[in-house]
């Protein structure tokens, strides 16, 4: 992940914030992936048409980027807000209640057995916790513990104060935690 | 830290998982979808005002204007 990081943010030194299409195949293969999850965490339908939507805006307004600040923050503050607006202009709840992907299908992409073996079942139970949450916390979550991201570049994205973050995150902990116990005590 | 472990290695499952996406060509897109603001005039257009213009006249303007008018708009449909 950390060399994956120095790649792309190595292009991005040497060949500055200029809109082309090697710099937005840089930028689409680093965060498709990650942004897509992002988005479907809001809005389960249309996903790939917004991430195309936003990955356009991205590419339109790369030179207006700034490189002291954070390229995770800006990127994800953009999909956010273009989610918001999404669900706005249509009318929709902003934090719509849709199943998520069943594990089964989830590790019927993984073609190693003893991977899928030791992880389902506590995959199944942090699915769970999840599941629970609403929205904005599972967006929180997946900031902080798959991007990694600090609390206050979380707030920027999700318009929200540092400290709230932290009490959402407190509460994300407490609620996946409860949901392991079980996992844990087997 | 065993819980950001736990975390860490679902998303990563789970991102790892979605289906794999081509990148799009933008140069080509981004020019679609943002049309030259500048707008060149073309000879046609001018004479598509000039003859509806002359056809407006000549309901409008009596007397020698009307056959001004008139004869303006047989000669410039007559192209």
């Amino acid at each position: 992940m950390h060399n994956q990081l120095e790649t792309w943010q190595l292009y991005f030194q040497t060949q500055g914030f200029k809109p082309s299409q090697e710099a937005f195949n840089v930028i689409w293969m680093k965060y498709y992936k990650p942004l897509l999850y992002f988005i479907q965490n809001m809005i389960r339908h249309h996903a790939e048409d917004l991430l195309q939507e936003i990955m356009m805006k991205v590419y339109q307004n790369l030179d207006r980027f700034k490189p002291w600040y954070s390229f995770n923050t800006w990127i994800y503050t953009i999909a956010r807000n273009h989610c918001i607006n999404y669900l706005k202009k249509r009318k929709l709840d902003l934090h719509p209640v849709e199943k998520w992907e069943t594990i089964e299908n989830i590790h019927a992409h993984s073609h190693n057995p003893e991977h899928q073996l030791l992880n389902q079942e506590l995959h199944q139970h942090i699915d769970v916790a999840l599941q629970s949450l609403d929205c904005d916390l599972r967006q929180i979550a997946f900031l902080r513990f798959y991007e990694g991201m600090k609390c206050r570049d979380i707030a920027q994205i999700m318009e929200i104060p540092t400290g709230t973050v932290k009490s959402r995150l407190h509460h994300i902990r407490q609620t996946i935690k409860k949901e392991l116990e079980s996992y844990d005590e087997a | 830290m065993k819980l950001n472990k736990w975390l860490r290695r679902y998303y990563k499952d789970q991102i790892e998982s979605l289906q794999t996406l081509d990148p799009p060509l933008v140069g080509q897109r981004s020019h679609a979808q943002i049309p030259s603001k500048k707008r060149v005039v073309q000879w046609d257009d001018i004479l598509g005002i000039i003859v509806t213009a002359a056809y407006i006249l000549q309901f409008l303007i009596p007397t020698t204007w009307f056959s001004w008018g008139r004869c303006l708009s047989i000669f410039t449909l007559g192209f």
